[in-house]
């Protein structure tokens, strides 16, 4: 399942992924403990939708990079905010359980769709790393972005709840994510 | 003082921005009664919070106004304000009525 949304034309601007359910699997087994890789599901059905990832988890430093977002059903979300409420839920782990002040990540620029959501989530631009990534044939910039906890809170949280709201009426919710650490 | 005409051009604007996306056989129809987010919309998270930054942006550039359409505000309502171009209209307009 998650192999073929790793090679659907939506996870085009991701890393490139493994190519064959052996690789997938092993890839899945290898794991380290300083992460964790949930699968999202509709909370009315169970329906498997997407994943996403809080890896790089430093306790020290307390900081983690949300990553390995992707919406691998996407007919099935129209209309329902199962991103909104998968990320409010990572965060909640990484700010509120894990008690880290920071995630982090990047962003390729060729992806504005991300680029906007994490920007309008509370993300903060914090640099730019060039020709980083060489995706669909070319190489492109990154965008490095950076949440503090306080941003979280002040900025995040309000939007997210706001977003969550406007698919109340929808008939499918999404659920706690599925915890494949 | 900003017009629901000129608001209602705004989100069409936006919508387009996502047509500019989309196969030409997933266009979005765009009008007044567009779904915008809720059950029967063919938007997700991602391309409603392309639509609400294009108009955030375009009501601060074109006209301004500093407006935040994702807020507390927004969950008072006994209707969402996403859930099409006409309640999204009638929003924007309500919050930038007192600016």
């Amino acid at each position: 399942m998650t192999l073929r949304w790793r090679q659907a034309e939506r996870a085009a601007l991701l890393n490139r992924g493994a190519q064959t359910v052996a690789e997938q699997a092993a890839w899945i087994a290898a794991r380290p403990p300083s992460e964790y890789n949930f699968v999202i599901e509709l909370l009315a059905t169970g329906r498997p939708v997407g994943m996403l990832s809080l890896t790089d988890i430093d306790l020290v430093h307390r900081r983690a990079e949300p990553g390995r977002f992707l919406i691998g059903e996407t007919e099935a979300v129209q209309g329902i905010p199962v991103a909104v409420e998968a990320m409010k839920l990572l965060y909640e782990l990484a700010f509120d359980r894990l008690a880290l002040i920071r995630v982090y990540g990047t962003v390729a620029a060729d992806n504005p769709l991300m680029l906007k959501w994490q920007k309008y989530l509370g993300m903060k631009e914090e640099g730019r790393l060039r020709s980083h990534y060489f995706l669909n044939g070319r190489f492109q910039d990154a965008i490095c972005l950076g949440l503090l906890v306080a941003e979280y809170r002040a900025v995040t949280l309000p939007r997210m709840r706001a977003l969550i709201a406007a698919g109340h009426a929808a008939p499918d919710r999404p659920s706690d994510s599925t915890e494949n650490r | 003082m900003i017009t629901g005409s000129q608001i209602e051009a705004i989100i069409f604007a936006a919508l387009a921005a996502l047509n500019a996306e989309r196969a030409p056989d997933d266009q979005i129809e765009i009008s007044e009664k567009t779904l915008l987010f809720g059950a029967g919309s063919r938007l997700d998270s991602l391309q409603l919070v392309s639509l609400i930054t294009d108009v955030e942006v375009a009501l601060n550039t074109e006209h301004g106004l500093e407006v935040s359409l994702a807020d507390d505000r927004a969950l008072e309502r006994s209707q969402s304000p996403y859930t099409t171009v006409e309640t999204l209209r009638d929003y924007v307009l309500e919050l930038t009525q007192g600016t």
